[in-house]
């Protein structure tokens, strides 16, 4: 099923983008999922390694639920939302929201998801997805990763819904409300990717933006410490693959759908400097390719020793060294 | 990424951004390059990580928290953080002898969080057939499951 009370679903590649794209194709106003992730310059580099994780892990996209603020922020768009003390007041809201036939957003920890294949579930608190109906005490949800609507009954999605630690969703939601009649989607493009480049270039934090692609580049070659087998180290490898192909991204660790949005937003703007930054982004999106693949293919070689490392090392150093330019670059662009 | 490098024949499906033929960008629905290539190595080391963990368990060395923590790649803060108590706590929870002395509201947010009913906490449950397939039906008492051993054919 792909409709249920007047929403559309359609299957995205990253589920809080596709989500806000979503609901403001069904409030009229469309925007494609790579415009709502530029807008928002949601492209990013994080290196973390701290105690609350069991093996050091990085992020290509800025923190969940950021999205939607910075759509607000540069689009005047506003998406009333709300995070609850009380699970039943939360589930009360959401049937009220139904009730008036508006589909709502809500934070979800990705375990619960039930429809999920079960080698997929992983704690996550930063998923989205679109509740679209309630029929006979079952939500029907549009999941981004989902070819269609899927049922969740209302004790799990409760449940998804109150999960705790990292980014605990504290039920979560939101819904369109007020959209300008005329979006001044020309200036949201230009804040968008300034927005971008400061978060890439100049945030004073190491282990950020392209500094966080070189502690990466660094880090990579202690990894073996952290690992307690070769087995281990050769899965967390592997990880690298999934974190930037498989978890919603896209492709090339968000790189491609950044690509097509410098792609939508050069035609918008008129400017050929941003169709040719749009190509040498894709083409860095196929240079992260290529080192999620080498990461795959060491990891089931189980070939990790240090030579390879200092190899997929190097790869993701020359990373570090293409993004400043592009985004040093691009901040020119729009400037 | 060219369109035609993205194309992956497998039934995980997700959504690529890709450079179709006119030069134009825009996303394509196709298969899963890990899920296609890599699969049964991820498996086989999940498979690898449960079998090592369940042998300590079995062997009295960890309480079932520990090994669903490590089998679900929880960190000790991430789990303390789920079930609301201090690292401290879940420390020794970690252990078995204290394990056994764990009350049932404990084990039930414990569960919650593995994803799985309290008696399993309790028991482990495999099938040494390949044509057995044991599935658990949730029932209106929380605490109670229906653990079923169900015949199917490899063609199903």
């Amino acid at each position: 099923m792909n409709s249920e009370a007047g929403f559309c679903h359609r299957l995205g590649a990253h589920c809080e983008s596709s989500t806000i794209a979503g609901l403001l194709r069904h409030a009229g106003a469309p925007l494609s999922e790579p415009m709502v992730f530029g807008i928002a310059g949601a492209i990013f580099f994080g290196y973390f390694d701290t105690r609350m994780l069991p093996f050091p892990t990085f992020t290509a996209r800025s923190q969940p639920g950021k999205i939607r603020d910075y759509l607000t922020k540069y689009l005047r768009i506003e998406f009333p939302g709300r995070r609850f003390r009380h699970p039943g007041k939360a589930s009360a809201a959401l049937d009220a929201l139904l009730a008036r036939g508006t589909p709502a957003a809500v934070q979800v920890d990705f375990f619960y998801m039930d429809y999920v294949p079960p080698y997929s579930r992983a704690h996550f608190n930063g998923h989205f997805v679109t509740v679209a109906g309630k029929r006979d005490g079952v939500y029907w949800v549009s999941d981004a990763y989902c070819a269609e609507l899927k049922p969740l009954d209302a004790a799990t999605l409760e449940r998804a819904r109150f999960a705790r630690g990292s980014f605990a969703p504290r039920g979560f939601m939101y819904h369109v409300g007020k959209v300008p009649a005329n979006l001044d989607i020309e200036k949201a493009i230009r804040r968008g990717i300034k927005h971008a480049a400061f978060f890439m270039l100049r945030l004073p934090i190491p282990f950020l933006g392209v500094a966080g692609i070189r502690r990466l580049a660094k880090k990579l070659l202690d990894w073996p410490r952290h690992a307690v087998s070769v087995d281990r180290l050769a899965h967390e490898m592997m990880m690298i693959h999934v974190m930037l192909e498989d978890r919603g991204t896209g492709g090339a660790g968000f790189r491609y759908l950044y690509a097509t949005f410098l792609q939508e937003a050069a035609g918008v703007l008129g400017k050929q400097e941003l169709a040719c930054l749009a190509r040498e982004m894709m083409e860095n999106g196929d240079a992260w390719r290529a080192i999620s693949l080498f990461a795959a293919r060491t990891g089931k070689k189980r070939d990790v020793g240090p030579d390879r490392l200092e190899e997929l090392s190097a790869m993701v150093r020359a990373r570090a060294d293409a993004e400043e330019r592009l985004f040093q670059e691009l901040a020119k662009v729009v400037a | 990424m060219k369109e035609e490098d993205a194309r992956v024949d497998d039934d995980y499906q997700l959504v690529l951004y890709v450079e179709r033929d006119d030069g134009t960008y825009g996303p394509i629905q196709t298969g899963s390059y890990m899920k296609a290539h890599y699969f049964a190595d991820y498996l086989a080391h999940r498979r690898s990580v449960q079998e090592s963990e369940l042998e300590k368990l079995c062997a009295g060395g960890i309480s079932p928290i520990a090994y669903y923590m490590t089998w679900l790649g929880l960190s000790e803060g991430d789990l303390a953080a789920r079930v609301r108590i201090s690292v401290r706590r879940l420390r020794k929870h970690l252990r078995p002898e204290c394990f056994a002395a764990l009350d049932l509201p404990m084990l039930q947010r414990y569960a919650e969080v593995f994803g799985v009913p309290v008696a399993n906490l309790f028991q482990v449950l495999t099938s040494d057939s390949p044509e057995m397939r044991l599935t658990q039906a949730k029932t209106a008492n929380p605490l109670v499951v229906v653990t079923r051993a169900e015949s199917f054919s490899a063609h199903e």
